[in-house]
């Protein structure tokens, strides 16, 4: 399990603290909605209380709910450099595809954390970059669905993911340890002559 | 073409469905439900004032869309209203589930059916909340005011015919954290140094008390809730033969409903 979850988790749960702290920038970020629905927007994430964790985690929370789960891969072609030797580390270059799971009862609050959490993810991207993200940026987010599995006292309970792809390199030393020995084989392998 | 079917006697006897008898098994035997019935909003949204949308000197008109308004002081934006709640009694049968995990994290995925006095026809998004059964719910709450906290749900007292005797129950067990994160090891506060008023749980003892800034998982007792999601038995009515007169009647109706996650 990668810990990419956890650090999109608590800059979410930030990023949703400093706009419910900072209406000057809330405002900034719906600047296109007239000023009625701006406050009123703003009164409900001042309102709401998120319910954040990571993906499959056995605890039952309240919505709105934000989880994040992630899908990792790597590429052959951005594989250069994890063979060996980059700085005497081995090195892995992954992909890590990162859905941020929102489930609410009500669109005007999917509207609302859709823009906040885009906008989060923006304002600490460079927080990423200082603890050894190579990258991470926005890729999609899914159209909004009816969650059936799931039932709130408003009925309905609406998901959408949006997907941040998170580019990392995992880094390994190897033991120290003096090769000083010939070249050896194997020794259950017979050399061919 | 008219398809007329032959006279048929109606004098002899059948079996009529006695309403009576049913509704004193409701009132009798019936569990006491909370019954919220649901509407659609009329909130809606204004175009001109709400969406900034300058539309080139055309006289702005609404959508007409079914938006519900995020302001609304009735909806808060749902779009849904509750209104009418009373308490009535309902027979209830096939209640079961299972306990699931998804990307949500646990839920508790169970129907229920309900089965009501032909006036109490519910409608697709009706809440039931029953008053004479409880679930243990497992909350976990941060601490953020001194001394006290305010639980998730509204914990129920149950009676339990425990050796003492007849013993209320609400609180279950409280454990404690520290505020750095971490379970105490000696955590559990004593449920006697704890008092309930509502959804707020005051603590009495400072040497058990959660500090600010830690969390305390709590189990309690809460009532389950449900909405309704299904009608397997959509039209009910019949006619009962009385005094040589066919009467139109109707029957007890049943729903199939679901358990909130929230």
């Amino acid at each position: 399990m990668s810990v990419v979850d956890l650090h999109i988790t608590h800059t979410i749960s930030n990023g949703i603290k400093y706009f419910k702290d900072n209406e000057v920038k809330f405002n900034e970020l719906f600047y296109d909605i007239g000023s009625t629905l701006r406050s009123a927007y703003f009164n409900k994430l001042s309102n709401l209380s998120v319910s954040f964790d990571v993906a499959l985690r056995k605890k039952q929370e309240t919505f709105p709910l934000i989880t994040v789960s992630v899908e990792e891969n790597s590429s052959d072609t951005f594989q250069m450099l994890g063979n060996r030797g980059f700085q005497q580390k081995l090195v892995l270059l992954v992909n890590q595809t990162c859905d941020v799971n929102i489930f609410v009862d009500d669109l005007d609050t999917m509207r609302i954390l859709h823009r906040v959490i885009q906008a989060s993810m923006l304002i600490f991207k460079q927080n990423f970059l200082a603890i050894g993200y190579l990258n991470i940026q926005f890729e999609k987010a899914s159209k909004i669905e009816i969650e059936n599995e799931l039932t709130s006292s408003n009925v309905d309970l609406y998901k959408r993911s949006i997907t941040f792809d998170a580019q990392k390199q995992v880094k390994a030393s190897e033991p120290i340890e003096e090769f000083d020995g010939p070249w050896e084989l194997n020794p259950n392998i017979i050399e061919s002559k | 073409m008219l398809l007329n079917t032959p006279a048929q006697s109606l004098t002899k006897t059948r079996a009529d469905f006695r309403i009576e008898e049913f509704r004193k098994l409701i009132k009798q035997k019936g569990l006491r439900i909370e019954w919220q019935q649901t509407i659609e909003c009329p909130c809606f949204l204004k175009s001109s004032s709400s969406l900034n949308l300058n539309l080139s000197g055309v006289n702005d008109i609404n959508a007409n869309e079914s938006g519900s308004n995020p302001s609304c002081a009735a909806c808060g934006g749902s779009g849904f209203i509750r209104h009418s709640a009373q308490e009535i009694k309902a027979i209830t049968t096939n209640a079961g589930g299972e306990q699931e995990v998804g990307k949500y994290g646990l839920y508790r995925r169970e129907k229920i059916k309900f089965t009501l006095e032909p006036e109490h026809l519910p409608s697709y998004g009706d809440r039931f909340i029953m008053k004479d059964s409880v679930i243990i719910y497992r909350d976990k709450i941060e601490i953020t005011q001194a001394g006290s906290c305010t639980l998730n749900k509204v914990p129920q007292t149950r009676n339990l015919n425990l050796a003492a005797g007849l013993t209320p129950v609400n609180i279950l067990y409280i454990h404690r954290s520290d505020a750095d994160g971490n379970a105490l090891a000696d955590g559990e506060v004593d449920l006697a140094d704890i008092t309930l008023n509502g959804q707020v749980l005051t603590f009495n003892n400072p040497a058990t008390t959660p500090v600010i800034g830690s969390k305390i998982s709590v189990a309690y007792y809460i009532n389950p809730s449900y909405v309704v999601i299904n009608h397997p038995h959509s039209i009910r009515d019949t006619f009962v033969r009385k005094n040589a007169a066919e009467i139109p009647s109707p029957m007890p109706v049943q729903v199939e409903c679901k358990m909130e996650m929230e």
